[in-house]
């Protein structure tokens, strides 16, 4: 009826408009969500293939950089200094195993009493170590030999292992072993001597010139006197 | 302007899916990995150009040595080795020191064990020699002074001092030294 929605003074909706109102709001929210992603995506997308190729640059400039630093390495000085350190590696070697076999004779002639003689002197290298030396000494009576044993042992060069093969010979004229032509007295005791000695104990001397064997000598060289039967130093050989 | 058909807002919505996981997110791996990536060729260019300074360095070290040392050196250990040339130089000591040399005999290169063998840095070759000499005490003790003093090594390994018919005898066993030969390591591996 016409009259009837006139007389009430509660406006009464109009129900399309009012379906119409609901679908509208729930569309917009969910279009501004999606426009909003989709436009960040586009977005995103650009920077992110800009970025890519700025790094894919660096990157190609890096490897460049490499590739040149590793052209530039020469292999050859390398191997040159490798080898030189090798070879002063070698030389630092010898000589700190060098070792001088002459300070050995000298603390043996030192070291030996006037009442003995040496006949014979046997010296052996173990490994680049200690030397063994071995002394083959003739000594007068028993008393010599103590002597010559406690003489060694102070001595700071040879180290006495030990004292064999002791031997006690009658005297006799004839057939006597002489040393460096000296007149032992009749009836003399032979024994071996077996001694370390410590290579850092016996460093090698510094020479006071260089020996050159290229060149003849053109001066005659002047040779220590040799030691004479009469007044020799008995130590000696 | 853009449809809101809800069609269209699938499609947009199913577009921006297929943008992120098969683009952007295979992208920005990518892009890690570059980073890594070039990272570590800078840091390997780094160590690279400081070898590059060092072996410059030791190099200019190396030129800067006096052509006499290198000649010592090379005098001290040879590369290679003439026993002649030894044997003459113990012939000049031995008449230096006024001592008789009656025999002077090279008796070749000292066996190397595996054991001692270290291949990347092989000892010197070690050659012997046996030499005898005869005459006063004190001349072979000037004739030992005078190997000590040589411009390479002249080692005494053995040494016997006895009396024979000629005076005093010196027996020597002596070393000296050349670089390590490849032939001998090899000889010693197999």
């Amino acid at each position: 009826m016409p009259g009837s929605s006139n007389s009430s003074f509660i406006p009464k909706r109009n129900p399309q408009q009012q379906e119409r109102r609901d679908p509208r709001r729930q569309v917009f929210v969910g279009t501004f969500v999606i426009r909003v992603l989709f436009f960040a995506v586009l977005v995103s997308s650009v920077l992110v293939f800009f970025v890519e190729r700025q790094l894919k640059s660096a990157n190609t400039a890096e490897i460049s950089a490499l590739d040149t630093a590793i052209a530039s390495f020469n292999e050859a000085e390398m191997q040159r200094v490798i080898n030189l350190h090798h070879k002063l590696e070698q030389v630092n070697d010898r000589l700190r195993y060098s070792a001088s076999v002459v300070s050995i004779l000298t603390a043996i002639e030192n070291s030996i009493t006037d009442s003995n003689y040496l006949t014979k002197i046997a010296l052996e290298r173990i490994d680049e170590g200690s030397f063994e030396v071995e002394l083959t000494v003739r000594a007068q009576d028993f008393n010599s030999v103590l002597f010559q044993e406690k003489i060694l042992k102070e001595n700071q060069v040879l180290s006495v292992q030990e004292i064999d093969d002791l031997v006690v010979e009658p005297p006799s004229a004839e057939g006597q072993e002489e040393v460096v032509t000296i007149d032992l007295d009749p009836g003399t005791i032979t024994f071996n001597l077996l001694i370390l000695v410590d290579p850092s104990r016996i460093p090698h001397t510094l020479p006071t010139a260089a020996i050159d064997t290229s060149v003849p000598a053109t001066q005659p060289v002047s040779v220590p006197a040799t030691a004479t039967t009469s007044d020799s130093n008995n130590s000696a050989l | 302007m853009i449809g809101t058909s809800f069609i269209t807002q699938i499609g947009m919505l199913i577009l921006v899916v297929g943008i992120m996981f098969f683009y952007i997110e295979p992208t920005l791996t990518n892009i890690g990995k570059l980073q890594d990536s070039t990272l570590t060729h800078s840091e390997e260019q780094k160590k690279i150009t400081a070898v590059n300074q060092r072996l410059f360095s030791l190099t200019e070290e190396i030129n800067a040595i006096p052509a006499r040392s290198m000649s010592l050196l090379g005098t001290y250990l040879p590369s290679t080795f003439n026993h002649v040339s030894v044997s003459r130089d113990l012939s000049v000591m031995a008449d230096l020191a006024g001592v008789e040399l009656t025999t002077v005999q090279y008796d070749g290169v000292a066996e190397v064990t595996l054991d001692e063998l270290n291949v990347n840095q092989p000892p010197p070759t070690e050659h012997l020699f046996s030499v005898s000499v005869a005459g006063p005490y004190f001349q072979i003790k000037q004739f030992l002074t005078y190997l000590e003093q040589n411009n390479y090594p002249l080692d005494v390994k053995e040494l016997s001092l006895t009396n024979g018919e000629m005076g005093l005898q010196a027996e020597l066993v002596i070393a000296t030294y050349s670089e390590a030969s490849s032939v001998i390591i090899e000889d010693v591996i197999q």
